[in-house]
């Protein structure tokens, strides 16, 4: 990839009304890379996700895609550069599975018209890739939330977008899904495609992102690889409550796992009288 | 649903629908010029001499307004409901709409539930001031304002059918721009946003004209209750949820379901007209009925 950063956000701020939300984030992705969003609840990740897709304008600092801030780019325009997956679609109407995904191409028309024989076979393709072109004939009511979790992740790829960004894709999954959706994540980046990825499962954050943002109460704890970021110091004072860290030894990847409260109590107890540690060692 | 839906709306799925719809359209005001409290013959009124043609002066003078003014008034109505507006009459329509956009708006938004809120008190506030005129007004003009408020689509000049159908073919074509952003929007606002959408100007076009189209309807024929709910519905599950088919089908349907109504409203029961407002709640009540127990039953999702 080029030296120009894909993705850059500098100085951002925002404000819901007198609450602030984000406070001066400043982070650059570089092309064909997976960041992970992590954090506390309330630190505001969503948010982070919808000021980069321009839904929301930032009060201070501004983003940048491909060197151009986004701010100048027609809503259109940002529809063919950026593909969403929110963590959860209403589907208030019946529309099939396949008119959900030529939605994907709105970027791509104008005015009143038909889909041509290239939106279709970009629909196609995307609906092939997320492994759901058997369900295009399906009412999008009918399916269930993996299924229809991978309907709106082809109706992002039919954007043909450069940049994906996912808030909490698994959310809603079993284990099974979830890895198959960021195992097909990981297969997008092969392809040269962007992805910013909030989650809150912080083994998928460890086991698929290049790198992940650590969010604390809207400002940036942390940004590194998942190895460097989600020590057991730094999580357990940014989660507020101490937390099991070790190396897995399959996957060579951190595991994250709550404790309950008589072993916190313990830890904690360790950790005043250090002489008997072990096992969750401190960096 | 009816058998199986196509996958997707095609060029000739869209022409076929509405060709049946249109043709529906054309044999039901066929039917509907030849009913009524005086049988007419269709030769003689056609092409029966000129002097002293009875058939063709109560085909040309009294049916043929009658029936084209329904159908404008039944293609406006089916369509923008289809877009959730509620109703207010002409004159007031500006104002109403004004009021209840503000009202609906919470900072320069317009927010679904706030808009239908202010729509319903706005709507209550216009009928008591309704009811205050019919008070004071004199007997006729309490007969006079009954009728209006039922809806009546009686004694109608050519005028006034020309210049609804100028609102309407206008409003429709209008809107037909739209109709992809609309099949978008149903996803919410943000995700019809990030696919290129200008929220804010769609709905806002939506809105205007919607309410302008219901506003130019009631004005020429009264408050006709249920068009609106029932046609959108049926069309909804006929045809499918895409608007750009939904929207020129709704026309069409609402059209011929209120010149069906008018014509029972007219000939029902013999000399004698009833409201054909009476006539569509008739058919509306037990369907808005309908409607509400079978979303309650599937739950809201």
């Amino acid at each position: 990839m080029s030296s120009e950063p894909l993705i850059a956000l500098r100085g951002v701020g925002f404000s819901y009304g007198a609450a602030p939300v984000l406070r001066d984030i400043t982070c650059q992705i570089a092309g064909g890379e997976l960041v992970g969003i992590i954090g506390p609840n309330g630190s505001g990740k969503s948010t982070l996700l919808k000021i980069v897709s321009a839904y929301l304008s930032p009060n201070a600092g501004e983003v940048r895609i491909a060197g151009e801030a986004v701010a100048r780019f027609s809503r259109a325009a940002l529809g063919r550069w950026i593909g969403v997956v929110p963590q959860e679609t209403a589907v208030t109407f019946p529309f099939t599975v396949m008119e959900m995904v030529l939605f994907g191409r709105t970027p791509h028309l104008r005015g009143f018209g038909f889909e041509g024989a290239a939106d279709l076979a970009a629909a196609r393709r995307a609906l092939e890739r997320t492994d759901a072109l058997h369900l295009a004939a399906r009412r999008i009511t009918t399916l269930s939330g993996g299924e229809r979790q991978r309907v709106i992740l082809a109706r992002a790829l039919a954007q043909e977008p450069r940049i994906l960004l996912l808030d909490e894709p698994a959310a809603f999954l079993d284990i099974r899904h979830a890895v198959d959706m960021y195992d097909l994540l990981r297969d997008l980046l092969a392809d040269g495609m962007t992805i910013m990825s909030v989650l809150h499962d912080l083994n998928l954050a460890a086991l698929y992102c290049d790198r992940v943002v650590l969010l604390d109460r809207g400002a940036i704890a942390q940004v590194g690889t998942p190895a460097e970021v989600m020590t057991y110091a730094t999580l357990t004072a940014v989660y507020g409550t101490e937390v099991y860290v070790a190396m897995n030894d399959i996957t060579g990847a951190l595991n994250v796992l709550p404790l309950s409260r008589p072993h916190r109590e313990r830890l904690r107890a360790q950790f005043r009288h250090p002489e008997s540690t072990d096992g969750n060692s401190s960096p | 649903m009816p058998g199986t839906p196509d996958a997707f709306l095609t060029r000739t799925r869209f022409v076929r629908v509405l060709s049946a719809l249109a043709l529906l359209l054309v044999a039901a005001m066929l039917g509907s010029a030849l009913v009524g409290a005086e049988p007419i013959h269709l030769g003689r009124a056609l092409f029966g001499g000129a002097a002293d043609n009875l058939d063709r002066v109560i085909l040309l003078r009294i049916r043929l307004p009658r029936v084209l003014l329904a159908v404008l008034v039944g293609g406006a109505g089916g369509m923008a409901s289809l877009l959730l507006v509620p109703a207010g009459a002409f004159a007031g329509a500006l104002l109403a709409m004004g009021l209840v956009y503000r009202l609906g708006s919470v900072h320069g938004r317009l927010q679904p539930y706030m808009f239908l809120l202010a729509g319903v008190v706005t709507n209550a506030f216009a009928g008591a001031l309704i009811m205050t005129l019919n008070a004071v007004a004199d007997f006729f003009q309490a007969q006079g304002i009954l009728f209006w408020l039922l809806g009546s689509l009686q004694t109608q000049s050519y005028g006034l059918v020309a210049a609804s159908a100028v609102y309407l073919v206008i409003g429709v074509l209008w809107l037909m721009r739209h109709t992809r952003a609309f099949n978008v929007l149903t996803l919410g606002e943000e995700g019809a946003a990030q696919l290129g959408i200008d929220v804010a100007q769609t709905r806002r076009s939506a809105f205007v004209v919607s309410s302008l189209l219901v506003g130019a309807s009631v004005s020429v024929s009264g408050m006709i209750g249920f068009v609106g709910l029932i046609v959108p519905h049926v069309t909804r599950l006929l045809i499918g949820p895409d608007y750009r088919l939904l929207l020129p089908a709704a026309v069409l349907t609402g059209a011929t379901f209120l010149l069906l109504a008018d014509t029972v409203a007219r000939s029902a029961f013999g000399a004698t007209e009833i409201p054909v407002g009476v006539v569509t709640a008739l058919c509306g009540g037990p369907f808005f009925i309908y409607l509400l127990r079978r979303e309650g039953g599937r739950g809201v999702e």
